[in-house]
């Protein structure tokens, strides 16, 4: 069976059943994780999915050559955006990216050994619900869907070093509330 | 290498796994106590992501993906590239392009239509007209004739509108002026009575639907009795088809000798016997005779001629004989 996802979409895109199947295995969940983690909503999660490989099938004769997972997530994410705009009219990615300082507190090695990645998991969740729209997209895209930062750029359509600053702004962020819930937990466990 | 710049690198990496199997990275991180625990916070939250990325989505969302390739098959063939014959039958066919393409599609035929209108007028009529003479011309020799030059005259009359003056049927068309008096006389003083009359009368016997060759051939046929003249709507081979002319002049006898039945007129016969040689040609004067007391004058009323009529002598051969006749 063919891995490589380039080589299964052409096939796909030729009309081959099997393959457009085998695209959704290998993109469908990370796509559909996206968009609940950045909606919240079961539902539309679901419709947006189906919106971007519906756009995919449509568009299929425009991609031609380059990642196939990075114009996945470009599509995904260009649709995450206009439902944000769709819903709340707001503007999504101002160019102004925060300065972020790192965070001084560290939480002991033995502490995280200690935390199921069950746990991190539903800590990492609560922490997305509370980050910023589009620092929740970055962090999504780069730690969800397994983009790298080349490729993060790519999806973004902003230089490499914009792509850089972004996520590094967007995982300090994450990793100060992470610290926190974490340092909440070695509390619970002193106690 | 700096904590900071170990830390960015540890964040920035794809893969982890790759990273430990560096040398530098490998002295760093045994070295550096927090580094070695951020190390381990990365490795945490990757595989605490990890397992968000690895929920399955709901089975219903692969149901819906599996069928949008099929859903799309007929949009997709939309979207194939088309030839220039096709491109620009769906560029006319949108609503304005339509709208003046049938605009000028009934102007072309509404055209096409009125030049031929105005050749093929007279055309038609000269069909019209060759189709009657045709229909004679195709009639067994055995019972038409081939036509004379005054009757395909009378054929074009036939087909002329009919003038004012002959406020009658078709059929009465048909025949000499004298005859259409005399019916006229003897009929109700109904108009429209008349012409109805006339008409069954002819379609009887000439059975409805003729042409005016029929009819003509059916005058020219040897002088019937009024019993049983044009009763039989067959042609017999041995009837001859004659101008108009003969046909009034053979319409004529045929009424004088309806006339001759008149018993007066058998009567008056036997009065100017004896009168032989003074007898004339042409109308009697009933009162000259009645004054040369050849009749009674208390006859003269008896003898009285219906209006518009009088008694005509007519001699054939040595004989003559008395009938009633219109004076017009």
């Amino acid at each position: 069976m063919e891995t490589n996802p380039e080589k299964i979409w052409q096939l796909a895109k030729a009309g081959n059943q099997s393959a457009w199947q085998q695209l959704y295995q290998i993109f469908g969940g990370k796509v559909f994780q996206f968009f609940l983690r950045n909606t919240r909503n079961h539902e539309l999660a679901m419709d947006k999915v189906q919106e971007v490989f519906l756009k995919i099938y449509r568009n299929r004769e425009s991609f031609s050559y380059g990642s196939l997972k990075t114009w996945i997530f470009r599509i995904a994410k260009n649709t995450l955006i206009d439902e944000w705009r769709r819903s709340g009219n707001r503007e999504i990615l101002t160019d102004v990216i925060p300065d972020v300082v790192e965070a001084d507190t560290r939480v002991e090695e033995e502490v995280i050994a200690g935390i199921e990645q069950r746990q991190m998991a539903v800590l990492i969740d609560q922490c997305l619900d509370q980050l910023e729209e589009q620092d929740r997209m970055i962090v999504c895209l780069v730690y969800l869907s397994g983009l790298s930062i080349p490729e993060l750029a790519k999806v973004m359509e902003t230089p490499l070093g914009t792509a850089k600053t972004r996520v590094r702004s967007a995982r300090l962020k994450l990793d100060s509330m992470l610290n926190e819930k974490l340092e909440l937990k070695k509390f619970e466990k002193s106690i | 290498m700096k904590c900071e710049q170990f830390r960015e690198n540890i964040r920035e990496a794809s893969d982890l796994q790759i990273l430990e199997k560096d040398q530098e990275f490998s002295r760093h991180l045994e070295g550096c106590r927090d580094c070695r625990s951020y190390f381990t916070y990365e490795r945490s939250l990757r595989q605490g992501f990890a397992v968000i990325a690895d929920e399955l989505p709901p089975a219903q969302l692969a149901a819906r993906i599996f069928a949008i390739p099929e859903e799309n098959k007929t949009s997709a063939k939309a979207d194939e590239p088309i030839g220039l014959v096709k491109f620009l039958l769906r560029f006319f066919s949108g609503f304005p392009f339509k709208t003046a393409a049938v605009s000028c599609m009934i102007g072309f035929l509404a055209a096409i239509m009125m030049q031929n209108q105005t050749n093929t007028t007279p055309q038609n009529h000269q069909v019209k007209k060759e189709a009657v003479i045709g229909r004679v011309a195709r009639e067994p020799e055995s019972v038409l004739q081939p036509m004379s030059g005054s009757e395909s005259i009378q054929l074009a009359k036939v087909e002329s509108p009919p003038s004012p003056a002959h406020k009658t049927t078709m059929c009465q068309s048909f025949l000499p002026k004298e005859e259409i008096k005399v019916r006229e006389a003897s009929s109700e003083s109904i108009p429209g009575a008349i012409s109805f009359s006339l008409a069954e009368d002819e379609a009887k016997s000439y059975g409805s639907g003729q042409t005016a060759d029929f009819v003509a051939m059916k005058k020219s046929a040897p002088a019937p009795s009024v019993a049983r003249s044009m009763t039989e709507p067959e042609i017999r081979g041995d009837m001859e088809m004659v101008s108009s002319e003969a046909l009034s002049a053979e319409k004529d006898k045929a009424v004088a000798r309806a006339m001759v039945k008149d018993p007066r007129s058998a009567e008056l016969e036997n009065l100017l016997k004896g009168y032989y040689d003074e007898i004339q040609p042409g109308f009697l004067q009933l009162r000259d005779l009645a004054a040369r007391g050849i009749i009674e004058s208390d006859r003269l009323s008896y003898f009285a001629p219906p209006p518009g009529m009088g008694w005509f002598v007519e001699f054939e051969g040595s004989e003559f004989q008395i009938i009633l006749k219109n004076e017009k």
